[in-house]
């Protein structure tokens, strides 16, 4: 066992806070020995600067520039040490240029959220009314990725043997006649389970369960008086997150846990896991839209933009995630690898997946490098990979997606016929 | 938090008290792990925990596992409902023998 070696070491120091080069690899924050590693991509920034929270603290403790010497290529990387993983709350500032017309937006003023944080605090409960003026609205967090899985594997049941129940995990049980205790959370679906087998399902998909903010674009219905919120979740924050609010222990940051407990009780049980991802575009929205992470770290890699810099539109939502720029693949091609691999993930439905098979430019690829990295990944080998073979674009693409023997894809007019039957 | 272990017969029984969170949870594990050393009948007495976060559930599992490979027993004393609700919701409650009292804890590891 190695249980010293010289990286465990600080060599700097800044108000305080010892710390060192960091690993490029991988991306994220990890926990290493007596630290923390944090390594972010960005091609077009000038400086970035790692900025540390208290849990729910309103302003930093410490902002500690990344010297020159720590970057790699694109990457900025560094090992800070003696830090509180359950306590630390951490995020960016990324120093360019702000010209638009050139796809190039930063502003050191905001605070970022890492693209490849593990736990996202800031909307821990839902519902709970935010505090806007917050200068850190979606915190990135560490996670603890040791739970202990016993014997459990994904169930790799034939997808022609599957019952999928597409579930709302909030709506699955917040009705009181659900009869059990903390509704509306994976916990509860968890209470459920003797429920689901009775129905003699074997699959249940959930519907978008990475981080989103369910006070976007809140308003009060002219006719009621309610408060209407972003119930359904087709707005990702954060991609590798798991969202507080469903989880009962979210106001602990303990949903990670939970969701992993949900998992391996349902597999215990013989019902598979999907999970509904979203990669088509982000919570950020179009220009007037809110900057959160991707957008004020390298707006020109993550997002399709016109030629004037503004952003193309095939999702219906404002922007359209750039999957086949090669680092955003990446990005999501590790993202679904830790899905599989630390959740134990059974499969995936894609939103809007024709977007997936898009170039940078927008046009329709005839063998889009996302889509087939997908198809023929190790990790990813056993998981179902569903498509919707369409987009708001204009892309219809059921029975034509570029599958590689792999892709199954969602039949829309199929389904309407039956539910008109 | 203040924890201490003491030995019962052949029972070792690790009592804490307070909140166990990321600040406390070293020195719980440190007196944990070294009091279980060897041993395969153990009690952890909570009854007057208040608070376990993610890093104090961690430090019960270590210890779980580590009296497991001996073929051994742990049992949670006295946790309150609300540490037994985050525990189940968590994953970590189905490793433990529970108990509501320290008494009936060593009962039961004399019994086993």
């Amino acid at each position: 066992m190695v249980d010293n070696r010289i990286d465990y070491y600080p060599t700097h120091e800044h108000e305080g806070i010892k710390f060192r080069r960091g690993h490029a690899l991988p991306f994220g924050a990890t926990m290493v020995a007596d630290g923390v590693n944090f390594s972010i991509f960005s091609s077009t920034s000038t400086s970035c600067t790692l900025v540390l929270f208290e849990r729910g603290a309103p302003e930093p403790y410490a902002e500690i520039p990344f010297p020159d010497e720590f970057r790699i290529g694109n990457v900025y990387c560094m090992t800070v040490f003696e830090l509180d993983y359950e306590r630390l709350e951490y995020g960016y500032r990324m120093d360019g240029p702000y010209n638009p017309a050139a796809g190039l937006r930063f502003n050191k003023s905001i605070i970022l959220s890492d693209p490849y944080a593990k736990v996202i605090g800031g909307r821990d409960k839902w519902l709970a009314k935010p505090d806007w003026d917050n200068v850190y609205q979606y915190r990135s967090r560490l996670a603890f990725e040791d739970f202990d899985w016993e014997h459990d594997h994904p169930l790799e049941t034939p997808i022609e043997d599957l019952v999928i129940y597409e579930m709302h995990v909030r709506g699955f049980t917040q009705h009181e006649s659900s009869g059990v205790k903390n509704r509306g959370t994976f916990s509860a679906i968890k209470a459920k389970i003797p429920y689901l087998k009775e129905l003699g399902i074997n699959c249940v998909e959930l519907l978008p369960i990475y981080e989103f903010d369910e006070w976007e674009n809140s308003r009060i219905s002219p006719t009621t008086g309610e408060t209407l919120v972003n119930y359904w979740g087709y707005s990702t924050v954060n991609f590798f997150a798991p969202k507080a609010g469903y989880a009962a222990t979210g106001k602990f940051g303990m949903q990670v846990d939970e969701l992993k407990t949900l998992i391996k009780e349902l597999h215990k049980n013989g019902i598979e896991v999907m999970l509904d991802v979203v990669f088509n575009h982000t919570a950020e929205g179009d220009q007037r839209g809110p900057t959160i992470s991707f957008r004020g770290i390298d707006n020109k890699a993550y997002y399709m933009l016109t030629p004037e810099g503004y952003y193309f539109n095939y999702s219906g939502t404002g922007n359209t995630l750039n999957c086949n720029n090669p680092v955003v693949r990446n990005m999501v091609l590790d993202c679904l690898r830790y899905w599989a691999s630390e959740y134990h993930i059974d499969g995936f439905r894609f939103d809007l997946a024709a977007i997936l098979g898009r170039a940078q430019d927008g046009s329709p690829l005839s063998n889009p490098p996302l889509l087939e990295s997908l198809a023929y990944d190790p990790v990813l080998a056993k998981c179902k990979l569903i498509a919707e073979a369409w987009d708001a674009g204009g892309l219809y693409q059921v029975g034509s997606f570029p599958a590689y023997g792999r892709w199954a894809e969602w039949n829309g007019k199929y389904r309407e016929s039956m539910r008109k039957f | 938090m203040n924890v201490t272990s003491s030995k019962v017969e052949d029972i070792t029984v690790i009592e804490a008290s307070g909140n166990i969170d990321s600040k406390t949870a070293p020195e719980f594990e440190r007196t944990a792990l070294a009091a279980i050393l060897g041993q395969s009948k153990v009690m952890i007495d909570l009854t007057n925990v208040e608070f376990l976060s993610s890093a104090g559930l961690r430090v019960l599992l270590m210890i779980y596992r580590q009296v497991k490979a001996k073929n051994g027993n742990v049992v949670l004393a006295g946790t309150s409902e609300e540490i037994q609700d985050v525990m189940s919701n968590t994953g970590f409650l189905s490793f433990f023998i529970t108990v509501d009292t320290p008494q009936e804890g060593l009962k039961t590891l004399k019994a086993a």
